[in-house]
């Protein structure tokens, strides 16, 4: 295996388990644990520091929160239904599953866009208070996440299918991949919801 | 299969596919080292611009003073605006563009494959990603010396609030980080990946040399490290373009006006996040460091390494305590007792994994038989620098200690012992020792000679002074190198004797251009793919290994370091070979 | 494909649909919790408990944790929750311990406005 071509691309290697790219995808997302890791530090740190905070309920909208919580938890549902649906062969089944997904995380965002818009109506800035530039700037990066799942998807859907073609085993992996990077993402959220609307 | 990179790299490829969008991680390898080398180099020249202005305070600089603009140095003389510019990009270009690019992206890529086994890296297309958002980051760094105002100029440290309220060069460093952070993300993911998933058969982790082991714990640094400073560069950018106010305490006033902005923020919780990296990322200039200087000293006592085993629980530990140790850059902070213990007590035993491996790296010398190549001198040299540079951190470790020496010049030498003739000795070392392997010649013994003793003096001479000035109190970051302090007024000779230094150093930088660039066309050719009689697995692939670096397949019976095994038909056994 | 992997393969989704049914249960129950008004603390408790909840859940099934075998990944993982936990827990801790003795020794908590006033610089 020294000489010609990358071994473990499809194939696990026996001792860890693992083919090269799931290794290299959770890798990444401890790196994101940390990088979400470091901003809420920052929001336990300003809070606790704050002479006053105000409830996130009381400045955003915890039934739009709720919606785009429920669109992003059935959005990991059906990405691993549209892994699943490579694992059986079913190529129709896989487009439909992983078309919902997308349609799903574009909806989260459309909201979160109508949310934005809401508080700019408002005067409502991430200049205004050290509330809003948490709010902003958090749901902020989680959005462009989303964005980079959104585009990471829309090409597996679309134009990186051709690889089902010549190497299947290889894009079910690369599916199984982006769930992995997806239900991430929607685990951000899981944290983020709470924290900034409830609490 | 994985059809475009097999084809990819076979022999119809374009130039510019081929040397610029190269997938090969030697080819990547070496777009890394040149390019750091060269940032490396345009450090160094900031550097003497600082050094004349503090030798000589106020006054021109000749010939080239005046190439620098109004702005900067008007009639050839030096403003502080200029000076706190060239001191925060110095610190900036040689860490994050010189020594970690050279160190991980050129040796990493470059040599962990190879001594491994492998093909290549796990990702091929992810390494060239790398490279080029590392090369994007420095163009923006680069380039910010031109904005108005300036380069950055609030410390690489760039503490709010004044980063926040700086010129508008510290948004061009902002995101000339998060370039540099990124690249630095997506290269860990890779070594990592390729270190677990690629190893040779037979190559188990306690066969692993030690240069695979320092790289393997150096990419966690750098993948857990990181992204709270990428955090913290993004707030930072908030508060520079959006007026958050993160980082801005209430109250604030600059010029007599109170700022509009919100407050509420806190300058603290940047130092805590930019700490969080900052400190494990001096162990990313180290590791490698180590690593390069155990295999060098090693093939050249022709011994095996005392207490491999030892070294590499070491390794791990220092590597999992140094993200426990950050708040020592901040007893300054008005922090209180309880907190302070905390990380004095951290801080103290992160020292004892550094003195486990130095201490080794020494015993392995005893009774060997030694070996004076240039490579080998650079490795030798390391050893005391470093211990140098390590002893004299145990002052600043501890609050009680650190109260007087903070932010003096006696932690600029300190910090430069270790990386200067530290990491940089090393990373010169590793540059010597794999030369052939890369080129298929030799470099200069001569010249080699002729860069490394003045080099080491040189740097002697510039540092040794800085303790002393810092002992009596010369703040760091002075323009005018002390001398508007009484205080001061005893030890502001030196400066000059640092800038003296500095000149010397800069003159045996010029053998190793030569040698370096010379070599590649003129060298002595190497005869053997493996001239130093060495035992890894980098020595098995031919010199200038094409794409899939082996000629033919490779199986590992041993130990890294079989050196004089007894029996044995030669002082060495390598991995690779069946028999002893 | 053979009718017993068919089989095992209906279980896995009758799994994840469980699965994505606890999820959408536990949110339910976190905005359920909002309602009730606590006091901050127990507030903050009861959400973390139930957003690790559903990191066990999401992270266990969905991302099939769970069943690999692999000791590298949990062992990044535990790494990065020790660091994460420090990077978390640290800073604020270093907040609730400020220096005493000297004439800043107003509880950094209520913050710069007055502390401006009384500051002077050296």
């Amino acid at each position: 295996m020294s000489t010609g071509e990358i071994p473990y691309i499809v194939k696990p290697r026996a001792d860890t388990g693992l083919y090269n790219a799931k290794l290299g995808i959770w890798l990444f997302l401890a790196s994101e644990v940390m990088l979400f890791g470091a901003l809420f530090s920052s929001y336990i740190l300003l809070r606790v520091g704050a002479t006053d905070w105000p409830r996130g309920a009381s400045i955003l909208s915890v039934p739009l929160g709720a919606l785009n919580t429920t669109f992003l938890i059935t959005s990991s549902l059906t990405i691993i239904l549209s892994w699943i649906a490579l694992r059986m062969k079913d190529l129709p089944k896989f487009k439909i599953y992983m078309g919902v997904t997308i349609l799903l995380a574009l909806a989260f965002l459309g909201i979160k866009a109508y949310e934005y818009s809401l508080k700019f109506q408002h005067h409502l800035f991430p200049s205004k208070s050290t509330f809003m530039a948490v709010y902003f700037t958090l749901t902020g990066l989680h959005a462009c996440h989303i964005i980079g799942g959104v585009i990471v998807n829309s090409y597996l859907w679309g134009p990186g299918s051709r690889m089902w073609k010549t190497d299947p085993e290889r894009f079910t992996n690369r599916i199984e991949i982006a769930g992995l990077y997806w239900h991430f993402v929607d685990l951000v959220w899981l944290f983020l919801f709470p924290v900034l609307y409830l609490l | 299969m994985s059809s475009d990179a097999h084809a990819a790299n076979s022999h119809e490829m374009p130039f510019w596919q081929k040397y610029i969008f190269s997938q090969d991680h030697k080819i990547i390898g070496i777009q890394y080292g040149i390019t750091a080398l060269f940032f490396l180099l345009f450090g160094f020249f900031l550097m003497l611009l600082m050094r004349w202005q503090l030798a000589f305070p106020g006054q021109e600089l000749p010939l080239i003073g005046k190439w620098f603009g109004e702005a900067n140095m008007p009639g050839g003389v030096m403003l502080p605006e200029f000076y706190n510019q060239l001191g925060a990009m110095h610190g900036t270009i040689m860490v994050f563009l010189g020594v970690v690019p050279l160190a991980v992206g050129a040796f990493g890529n470059y040599v962990v494959p190879l001594q491994i086994g492998a093909p290549d890296m796990a990702f091929p297309k992810l390494n060239m990603a790398s490279y080029w958002a590392f090369f994007l980051g420095g163009v923006v760094m680069l380039a910010s010396f031109f904005v108005p105002g300036g380069a950055a100029n609030s410390g690489w440290t760039s503490y709010p609030p004044l980063a926040n309220i700086a010129t508008a060069g510290q948004t061009w460093w902002l995101v000339g980080m998060v370039l540099l952070i990124t690249s630095s993300l997506l290269g860990s993911v890779n070594t990592i990946t390729t270190i677990f998933q690629l190893r040779a058969p037979g190559l188990s982790f306690f066969r692993l040399p030690f240069f695979v082991w320092a790289q393997l714990v150096t990419g966690f640094l750098l993948l857990l490290a990181f992204p709270p400073l990428e955090a913290a560069g993004v707030m930072q950018l908030m508060d520079r373009i959006f007026h958050t106010s993160f980082f801005m305490p209430s109250g604030l006033m600059v010029s007599g006006q109170p700022l509009a902005i919100s407050g509420g923020g806190s300058v603290l919780l940047w130092q805590h996040l930019f700490w969080f990296l900052a400190h494990p990322e001096v162990y990313v200039l180290i590791l490698p460091a180590m690593g390069i200087v155990t295999e060098i000293i090693v093939n050249n006592t022709r011994k095996p390494l005392n207490g491999y085993r030892l070294m590499v629980y070491s390794l791990i530990f220092l590597g999992f305590m140094s993200f426990i140790v950050w708040a020592h850059h901040m007893f300054l902070t008005g922090m209180g007792t309880a907190i302070s213990a905390f990380f004095q007590a951290t801080t103290m035993i992160i020292s004892i994994p550094s003195v486990v491996i130095l201490s080794y790296l020494f015993l392995t010398l005893w009774g060997g038989s030694i070996r004076y190549n240039t490579p080998m001198l650079f490795s030798l040299a390391f050893l005391p620098m470093f211990g140098i540079g390590g002893l004299t951190g145990l002052p600043l470790g501890l609050s009680a200690s650190d109260i007087p020496l903070h932010d003096t010049y006696y932690v600029i030498a300190h910090f430069h012992y270790i990386v200067a003739p530290g990491t940089i000795f090393a990373l010169f070392a590793g540059i010597y020792f794999w030369f052939p392997k890369a080129t298929g010649r030799k470099m200069n013994e001569f010249l080699g000679n002729l860069h490394f003793w003045p080099s080491l003096v040189c740097m002697n001479v510039i540092f040794m002074p800085m303790f002393i000035q810092g002992l009596v109190g010369v703040s760091r970051r002075l323009y005018d190198g002390g001398a508007s302090y009484d205080f001061a007024q005893g030890v502001l000779h030196l400066n000059k004797l640092s800038t003296y230094g500095a000149w010397g150093l800069a003159i045996a930088q010029i053998p190793f251009i030569i040698n370096f660039f010379g070599s590649i066309f003129k060298g002595e050719k190497v005869t053997s793919r493996n001239p130093w009689e060495a035992t890894t697995l980098e020595w098995e692939a031919p010199n200038i290994p094409g794409h899939g670096n082996f000629d033919h397949e490779l199986k590992v019976y041993r130990g890294p370091y079989e050196y004089s095994v007894p029996g044995a038909a030669k002082d060495f056994s390598p991995q690779a070979s069946e028999k002893i | 494909m053979d009718a017993t992997k068919v089989e095992e393969i209906k279980k896995e989704i009758r799994g994840y649909y469980l699965i994505f049914a606890g999820l959408v249960s536990l949110s339910l129950v976190t905005v359920g919790i909002y309602y009730l008004h606590l006091p901050l603390g127990f507030a903050v408790f009861c959400a973390l408990l139930i957003a690790a909840l559903q990191v066990f859940l999401a992270a266990g099934y969905f991302m099939h944790l769970i069943s690999e075998k692999m000791i590298i990944l949990y062992g990044v993982l535990a790494l990065t929750a020790c660091f994460a936990i420090a990077e978390l827990a640290l800073p604020s801790i270093e907040h609730h311990n400020p220096i005493t003795g000297t004439i800043h020794h107003q509880e950094k908590h209520h913050e710069p406005v007055s502390e401006t006033e009384t500051h002077h610089v050296p």
